[in-house]
């Protein structure tokens, strides 16, 4: 049982990173890469729910002195099936989304989804850094997924250069981990020297800010925008994103140890909390006010680790993540359908899609914490634990729960009015503004929502008892940790109350300095990525002219092999149908006298299957020895890394 | 214990080569059949001696490091008599030729590293075994000096280079793991080291051996050289470093602890070698091309009895039993196609068993040998193969060398269809008179024939190859 | 300077080295690159030699890899003269007709 576990632990890492970097190198394999990556994610519900069950360990040795481990403890076997189910329903409603490179995407989500695996698996600082760099590549390329369009590629630039500045943060940590003396492991860092300790927290707290978004990094999330919904919808709700919050929770015995990292970490998270709530309430763009509230979501996960309450916070990521992924899958629904996300090209869109409309409606209810959905139970968790620290931070997130039950009003108030015959035209004018829309939602597209709906309405339970003192106990806090009864109906008023004044006045302030992200986007173009992009262009112009002639070259040369293969198919192919046929005629005949009818065809059938693979056989040998070559290791590689890990 | 003389064989065919290239200097050029009869001499010697040596106990020489048991004494017979049916079958190409002694030197400096390689019982041995034995191939294919035959050299230069460094970075590995190189020092060793770098220099070295092999992953040369060089090249090449190859694996993973899981590594490549070797064997037109790639296929076969190394006392007798039915009947194949050099196409085979009805049977005999089919060598050697497989637990193995079988039975039989079609109506001997050859149907026969007795007298052969 | 530090010099060789043979596609430069595996491998082994079991046995190792070099370097010339005079190409990528 033990090593089913283990192999299970592997296989959920391998299999997906495997699969997904098959899919992205194949070319060809557009039509077979929905079902494979279908169920290779179905493949991963399964094998999350034994791992969270059985709560295996493995490693493998890596470093002197440390292991490459991973380990399954209460966080992750809470985490992982969340993850997991959320990536398959993201992949099924992607498939409406996504109609081109379908197997590039595909892949590229598989390797995404291994990585956030290892990351949330991981139990030692190196495992952590090479799970996080994959993240971070395969982040960057999801995003830049349509790359012919330069903004998206600069889009997805901007989230990989600010996350990458935070992530060397998570270097520092593990240089000053092994000098502190305790090991890698995740679980001993609280007990390294400390005068190390601080920089390990420091370098950790700063990597994870990074990655939830929170100040003062938030703005990469605005334009990570960009990508496609699908992609929004697993990296910045269930995943990436709340791998920042989520590492933070994992190492909070170590915030705890230093003293200062805890009160710091919780006003980080109470500033993200409420700025970024002010920001989601002024945005004008479906996809941009979901991403602002992200972060200030993450926010009270962030509060969460800094006050200790680590039962809540996994409560809340969880049931964030299933409020969220609905919402951002909402949103691409609906930018397919129309070709819009903009708020004044979504009103009434409700009565376009009923199911739909219904299950945004529900992740918004969740979003603004009406009891009894979600986040308000999970909220009130964390905002329970803070208000035993201090009752300014308690303020802060109290006010931040109120906005965000503003911005979540701000939704419902457009997308649920219907829209008068007279204004109609106005609306339907930002149809198409940002890409065709098919004005269709397929089946496969609504599933999903309706899954991920009951998600969002139900995972509060997990805050509430009896279910909170089983996480509790799960995650090894100790203690009482879910919400307090006055709490819970402090903050079931307040979001009430701003729900109904919004939805009856039908109108918000937008002040400028939120709508446009405090200006930190403007910042950090300054600052960060138009350096980096004139670097970029200098290095490309110089290699310009180097590429170009080599990528003429190589057009050259495929057009040329290309018009070889076919004088080849021609005459050998041709031939050798034309004999075999003429063989397999005879053959069937005589065979037809003698055999059973469906003998012969089944013996037909599997010949041309066989026949088929014959010629897939031969296409590994292109005659091409740099290609020999890279096959030639890659299947050592692989073979190397398989029977390491395997064996 | 050094005890020179146990190499007696590898030193007669080092010698011979050295002979050979000096001698073929001082010789005029109409005389050089003098270089190719002194060189048939020499493989004879060989062959006597080893067999000679084959009545004796199994010791080793050097310090350990070199074994000279039943299966380097099988080893030795079949690389000499191998290298001798390719020196007859190459007497066609090569009889008058500017490059007739350096083609006699490099097949016999071939020969001695595919040997050295059989014996090794030491890493170093292993490697200086493993240049020995390829570097004459670079210069058997190059010496076509055809466009496609400079292609092939490259391309087995660069594979080969490049698998050569993968086989020394095993042996470093190993050695830096252990501080030794010989194999008995090293099974007591491994046993404390970290298992993955184990597999780490297992996986480079089996992959290093593959390469001489042509089995998967390092089989890309195989086919390309198999159709560009010319048949001498293409047949020893095909041929000869697979006794050597097969023979040294077998001992590798001997050495390998239980935490390295060497079966399946090899199983793996047994099953990927014969799979595609037999998918891509399907559609080629070019005669060479196809036993290039069945060859990739039977090295599958061969690797089916390492894996249970150690588990069955069939193994290692199967594996010789294997290679000696392999080595006939592919040398019979490869030398119709040198009997007939313009017929590039299997189209061009087409009535040719009117023409030649000699070469014809020989040509069945090797290609139904290949397949397996009795009363051939070959089948002898998958029947024993599969045997081993089953008795040491590998039952899937056997399952699948069957159904490997089937597979590779259509692309043979495209070959014999045409065979013995009526020829074609505008028979004008299609160029035959331009080169009558001689020496490569002989060859051909006088393999099939081989190929035949070896399983004709499979009983014999066992009994042999079992050892004392 | 230890062993570690010596292996990690080998390990960046080996690995330039591979990428190098991996990336180029003239033939010249292929060799180059497994060129400098080599050296890698040479470094590997003296490191071990030196720091694990400076005996006299383990320069053979050395000696076998060095002489290695030297031989399929000149092997690595003649055949890309070989090439460059029957076809008048010296990059892998020009000379592939054989295929499939």
């Amino acid at each position: 049982m033990r090593d089913l576990a283990q192999v299970c632990l592997w296989l959920l890492v391998v299999l997906p990173a495997g699969v997904g970097a098959l899919l992205a190198a194949a070319r060809r394999a557009n039509r077979i890469a929905i079902p494979i990556s279908l169920a290779t994610a179905t493949t991963m519900v399964g094998l999350s729910a034994v791992v969270a069950a059985a709560r295996p360990a493995v490693s493998v040795p890596f470093l002197a002195g440390t292991d490459l481990a991973l380990a399954v403890d209460g966080l992750a076997a809470l985490i992982l099936p969340t993850l997991t189910v959320v990536t398959l329903l993201v992949l099924l409603a992607s498939t409406g989304e996504i109609h081109e490179s379908t197997a590039r995407f595909h892949g590229l989500m598989l390797i995404f989804a291994g990585a956030v695996a290892f990351t949330a698996a991981a139990a030692t600082l190196p495992a952590l850094l090479l799970a996080w760099e994959i993240m971070g590549a395969a982040s960057y390329a999801l995003i830049g997924f349509r790359w012919r369009d330069e903004d998206r590629m600069s889009a997805g630039l901007t989230a990989f250069l600010t996350t990458r500045a935070a992530d060397l943060g998570l270097y520092a940590a593990a240089g000053a981990a092994l000098a502190g003396g305790a090991g890698l492991a995740l679980a001993n860092l609280s007990q390294s020297s400390p005068g190390w300790r601080h920089v390990i927290a420091a370098g950790i707290l700063v990597a994870a800010l990074g990655k939830a978004a929170q100040l003062p990094f938030s703005f990469w999330l605005s334009r990570a925008m960009a990508g496609p919904s699908a992609v929004s919808a697993l990296l910045h709700s269930a995943a990436m994103v709340a791998m920042g919050g989520y590492l933070l929770l994992r190492v909070q015995p170590l915030l705890a140890a230093t003293g200062w990292a805890g009160p710091v970490t919780t006003g980080f998270g109470a500033a993200t909390a409420l700025l970024l709530a002010a920001v989601a309430v002024a945005q004008r763009d479906l996809k941009q006010l979901l991403a602002a509230s992200t972060a200030a979501q993450l926010g009270f996960v962030v509060m969460a680790a800094g006050a200790g309450t680590v039962a809540g916070g996994a409560a809340h990521l969880v049931a964030h993540a299933a409020t969220k992924a609905l919402l951002f899958l909402a949103a691409g629904v609906w930018l397919t359908a129309l070709g819009t996300k903009r708020l004044a090209g979504l009103r009434g869109v409700v009565g376009r899609w009923r199911l739909v409309g219904w299950s945004a409606t529900v992740g918004a209810l969740a979003l603004a914490g009406i009891a009894p959905l979600s986040l308000w139970a999970t909220k009130d968790a964390v905002l329970t634990a803070v208000g035993e620290q201090s009752p300014w931070l308690y303020a802060t997130g109290l006010a931040a729960s109120a906005l965000s039950a503003a911005y979540a009003a701000k939704i419902l108030v457009v997308i649920w009015p219907r829209v008068p015959a007279d204004r109609r035209a106005e609306v339907e004018a930002h149809f198409d503004e940002e890409e065709r829309g098919n004005r269709r939602v397929t089946l496969l597209q609504r599933v999903p929502l309706v899954l991920l709906a009951v998600g969002a309405a139900y995972a509060g339970l997990l805050a509430l008892p009896p279910l909170a003192s089983t996480v509790a106990r799960a995650v090894g806090q100790t203690g009482g940790s879910h919400a307090s009864a006055r709490e819970l109906v402090v903050s079931a008023a307040v979001t009430l109350a701003v729900l109904l004044v919004i939805l009856a006045r039908r109108r918000l302030p937008e002040p400028r300095w939120a709508l446009r992200w405090m200006g930190l986007q403007a910042a950090a173009s300054a600052l960060v990525t138009r350096p980096t992009l004139r670097c970029a262009n200098a290095l490309a112009r110089f290699d310009d002219r180097v590429l170009d002639r080599a990528i003429t070259g190589a057009a050259r040369a495929a057009v040329s092999l290309s018009r070889r293969a076919a004088r080849f198919d021609d005459r050998v192919v041709d031939h050798a149908v034309t004999s075999t046929s003429e063989l397999s005629m005879r053959v069937a005949a005589r065979a037809a006298r003698a055999d059973d009818r469906w003998l012969d065809e089944a013996v037909e059938h599997l010949a041309t299957r066989v026949r088929r693979l014959g010629r897939l056989a031969r296409r590994p040998q292109t005659g091409q020895l740099h290609q020999y070559y890279l096959q030639a290791v890659v299947v050592l590689l692989v073979g190397v890394v398989l029977l390491v890990t395997l064996g | 214990m050094m005890r020179p003389l146990l190499l007696l064989p590898e030193m007669l065919l080092v010698v011979g080569a050295l002979t050979a290239l000096l001698g073929g200097s001082f010789v005029p050029r109409h005389q050089q059949w003098m270089i190719r009869v002194l060189t048939a001499g020499v493989l004879l010697a060989v062959i006597v001696t080893a067999a000679i040596g084959m009545a004796g106990p199994a010791r080793t020489a050097f310090d350990d490091s070199y074994t000279v048991d039943t299966a380097t004494g099988v080893a030795r017979i079949l690389a000499s008599a191998a290298t001798l049916l390719v020196l007859m079958l190459a007497a066609d190409e090569i009889a008058g030729t500017a490059r007739e002694s350096e083609t006699c030197a490099l097949l016999l400096f071939g020969a001695a590293g595919t040997v050295l390689l059989a014996g090794a019982d030491d890493l170093l041995v292993l490697a200086a075994g493993f240049l020995l034995a390829t570097i004459p191939l670079y210069g058997l294919i190059g010496l076509v000096f055809t466009a496609r035959g400079a292609e092939a050299a490259m391309k087995t230069y660069l594979m080969g280079a490049l698998f050569g460094i993968l086989l020394l970075t095993g042996v470093t590995i190993m050695s830096g793991l252990t501080g030794s190189t010989g194999y008995a020092e090293l099974t007591n060793a491994l046993v404390d080291v970290p298992p993955a770098a184990v597999t780490g220099a297992a996986v480079a070295l089996v992959a290093g051996l593959m390469f001489k092999a042509g089995g998967v992953p390092g089989h890309f040369w195989v086919p390309d050289a198999a159709q560009g060089g010319n048949a001498t090249a293409a047949t020893f090449l095909t041929t000869v470093p697979k006794i050597g190859a097969m023979v040294a694996v077998y001992r590798l993973v001997g050495i390998l602890p239980d935490a390295v899981p060497w079966p399946a590594l090899i199983a793996t490549v047994a099953v990927a070698s014969m799979t595609l070797g037999n998918l891509a064997a399907y559609w080629q037109a070019d005669p060479r091309r196809l036993l290039g790639w069945s060859t990739v296929s039977q090295v599958g076969f061969v690797l089916v009895p390492v894996v249970v190394a150690g588990n069955s006392d069939l193994a290692l007798p199967s594996l010789l039993v294997y290679l000696t039915a392999y080595t006939a009947t592919n040398i019979a194949a490869f030398a119709v196609t040198a009997a007939l050099p313009e017929r590039r196409d299997l189209g061009d085979y087409q009535g040719m068993a009117m023409q030649r009805p000699w070469l014809a049977a020989a040509l069945v005999v090797a290609l139904l040998g290949l397949v397996g089919t009795p009363p051939t060598g070959v089948f002898v050697g998958k029947l024993t193969t599969a045997t081993a497989a089953w008795d040491g637990g590998h039952g899937w193995l056997a399952v699948v060398v069957f159904i490997n079988t089937l597979l590779s039975l259509f692309y043979y039989l495209r070959w014999i269809v045409p065979t013995y079609r009526q020829p074609p109506r505008d028979v004008s001997a299609q160029g035959e008179t331009r080169s009558r050859r001689q020496w490569a149907p002989l060859t051909a026969v006088t393999a099939a024939a081989l190929s035949l007795a070896a399983g004709l007298a499979g009983g014999v052969v066992w009994t042999v190859v079992s050892g004392p | 300077m230890t062993l570690q530090t010596v292996l990690l010099v080998a390990a960046a060789l080996f690995s330039v080295g591979l990428y190098g043979a991996l990336s180029q596609q003239v033939v010249v430069m292929v060799m180059m690159g497994l060129e400098l595996m080599l050296n890698g491998l040479i470094l590997a082994a003296a490191g071990f030699w030196w720091f694990l079991a400076p005996d006299p046995s383990g320069q053979v190792l050395l000696l076998v890899i060095i002489a290695a070099m030297t031989v399929e370097m000149a092997m690595g010339f003649a055949v890309a003269t070989l090439l460059h005079r029957v076809r008048r190409v010296d990059m892998t990528d020009m000379a592939a007709d054989l295929s499939g």
